[in-house]
């Protein structure tokens, strides 16, 4: 198991923390003095997580001593956290060094639980995805087989390891014996380059709007010795700068990994060989090593040749969905998952992602599910029909001050206002079914571009 | 408007604030408006405004309302 450490790893760094280094044997020395301020094995604890070495240790102590965790964001608003003690009820609070007892009692939990990740941004819903520790191992080895991360590598942390893409970056360097750098800081800022530098970065990982900051950094113009390859999941690149990866990557001959995932898979699902970027640009390949894919049709029957829904089947499937605490108790696990995205097979058996069933956008890398935003916005009052497409939320209201809606919306839902497009209408539009047509929404903000 | 006009009204928009907010001391991931999502968009805003098409280190240094004059000032911008 990654978070248990094999003698030879011992005397190897594990984290580097601003200019400090632990040894695997001082993390796990570490580890053992946090589990004496745990939980017991099988009570539930939320961890509060940022990029810091309290975070890791806390971490990786729950899944040696087998304490149930939810992983949340260090800054989650305070009413979305009480929301979800309240659901939840954990035995323990924990922020970085402090470990605060709530007050709550044990109640039955399924004793596969490991941990407990969101699955969308701040929308307010409780719900989570839960996954087991075969889950955890499972992925972790299927992406380790698949990366060619050595026992010499050193990475940086990019991505929040509350999300399950930054999480699988330290799980699989921790599995390798591997180095990670702990890092807070965005790509913009000077701090990141500093330590990218000073400590031989060896890879990088990004979702979209992290090479979308590279590419107007200019990235893709310089070589960096010691980077090895780039890794990108959490959604579809735009094209154009996907391209100038490919470049980059064909220049420098420096493996590009573009890979496909969602939180409910533990993190990954397929990765495209880097041999065939370009060959094959926007595809997402092949399923992981001991994953498999399928493609159904809205009956549920395998489609041959065409489009249809991808369904993935292996053993990083999560053991279900959890809204609150009695749902913990016992899982019943679906060996497939229905991923809610459109795929066509190639001749080669690759794998292309063409449409999306499920009504969500991703902006700027975080999941935005349109229904939960409208769910936000009626338990303000305001009614709304959301939709939109990555990277741009089209909210149509009948009632209520435009301007306000946006304000709100991008304070709720932590997002930059002109990623927000509000449009007051008569009335929604509705299909011969009566209810909201949402395509003829979309084409209303489309339509009007400007001048909202 | 002259350039500083400008430029802090280029800062407004792009974070989001009032006008009177935006002062010279103004620091990158001081307020919640300015963070790393907000500074790009402030950079676009800035290239589009002034017509530059600034470097790798220039956009990371541009870490202040001031900085961001004093860098302009390299691209042959006139406060």
């Amino acid at each position: 198991m990654y978070w248990q450490f094999p003698p030879e790893y011992h005397p190897r760094i594990a984290f580097v923390v601003e200019q400090t280094c632990y040894t695997y044997s001082q993390l796990q020395q570490l580890i053992e003095e946090a589990q004496d301020k745990l939980p017991g094995q099988g009570e539930l604890a939320i961890l509060l997580c940022s990029n810091t070495l309290n975070t890791v240790v806390n971490y990786l102590a729950c899944l040696q001593k087998k304490v149930p965790v939810m992983l949340l964001q260090r800054d989650i608003d305070e009413a979305r956290l009480a929301k979800l003690a309240t659901e939840f009820q954990p035995h323990m609070l924990i922020r970085e060094a402090d470990y605060h007892l709530t007050g709550y009692t044990q109640a039955e939990i399924d004793p596969r639980v490991a941990i407990l990740l969101s699955t969308s941004g701040s929308t307010g819903t409780a719900k989570q995805v839960v996954l087991s520790y075969d889950n955890l191992q499972a992925n972790a080895d299927a992406i380790a087989q698949y990366l060619p991360i050595q026992d010499s590598d050193i990475t940086i942390t990019t991505l929040p390891c509350h999300y399950s893409y930054g999480l699988s970056v330290i799980n699989t360097h921790l599995l390798k014996g591997a180095c990670c750098v702990l890092n807070n800081d965005s790509v913009v800022s000077a701090n990141f380059w500093t330590l990218l530098k000073e400590h031989k970065i060896s890879s990088l990982a990004g979702v979209p709007y992290t090479y979308e900051m590279l590419a107007k950094l200019r990235f893709h113009q310089k070589e960096y010795p010691h980077l090895k390859y780039l890794t990108q999941a959490g959604g579809r690149m735009k094209h154009e700068i996907l391209e100038l990866f490919a470049d980059w990557s064909g220049k420098y001959n420096k493996p590009f990994y573009v890979m496909y995932g969602q939180t409910e898979a533990t993190a990954r699902m397929a990765w495209l060989d880097p041999e065939l970027l370009r060959q094959k640009t926007g595809a997402i390949g092949r399923a992981i090593p001991g994953g498999q894919f399928t493609l159904i049709n809205d009956s549920g029957a395998p489609v041959i040749e065409g489009e249809g829904e991808l369904v993935y089947e292996g053993p990083n499937v999560m053991l279900g969905y959890a809204s609150g605490r009695a749902e913990l108790a016992s899982f019943a696990p679906q060996s497939k998952l229905k991923t809610g995205d459109l795929a066509r097979k190639d001749g080669d058996g690759d794998y292309f992602i063409t449409g999306r069933i499920k009504r969500f956008v991703k902006v700027f890398g975080l999941r935005i599910s349109l229904d939960e935003v409208e769910k936000v916005l009626e338990a303000n009052d305001v009614s709304a029909k959301v939709t939109g497409k990555d990277d741009l939320l089209y909210v149509a209201i009948i009632s209520g001050e435009a301007d306000e809606v946006r304000n709100f919306l991008s304070k709720a839902l932590t997002l930059h206002v002109s990623t927000i497009k509000v449009m007051k209408l008569d009335s929604f539009p509705v299909n011969a079914n009566q209810k909201t047509d949402y395509p003829a929404l979309k084409q209303l903000f489309e339509e009007s571009q400007g001048n909202v | 408007m002259n350039n500083q006009e400008k430029l802090f009204q280029a800062f407004a928009s792009a974070l989001n604030i009032e006008l009177n907010q935006v002062s010279p001391e103004l620091t990158y991931n001081t307020i919640a408006e300015w963070d790393s999502t907000a500074h790009m968009i402030l950079i676009a805003e800035i290239e589009g405004v002034f017509d530059v098409m600034l470097d790798t280190d220039d956009i990371i240094d541009m870490s202040s309302v001031a900085k961001a004059q004093e860098i302009l000032t390299r691209y042959e911008v006139q406060f």
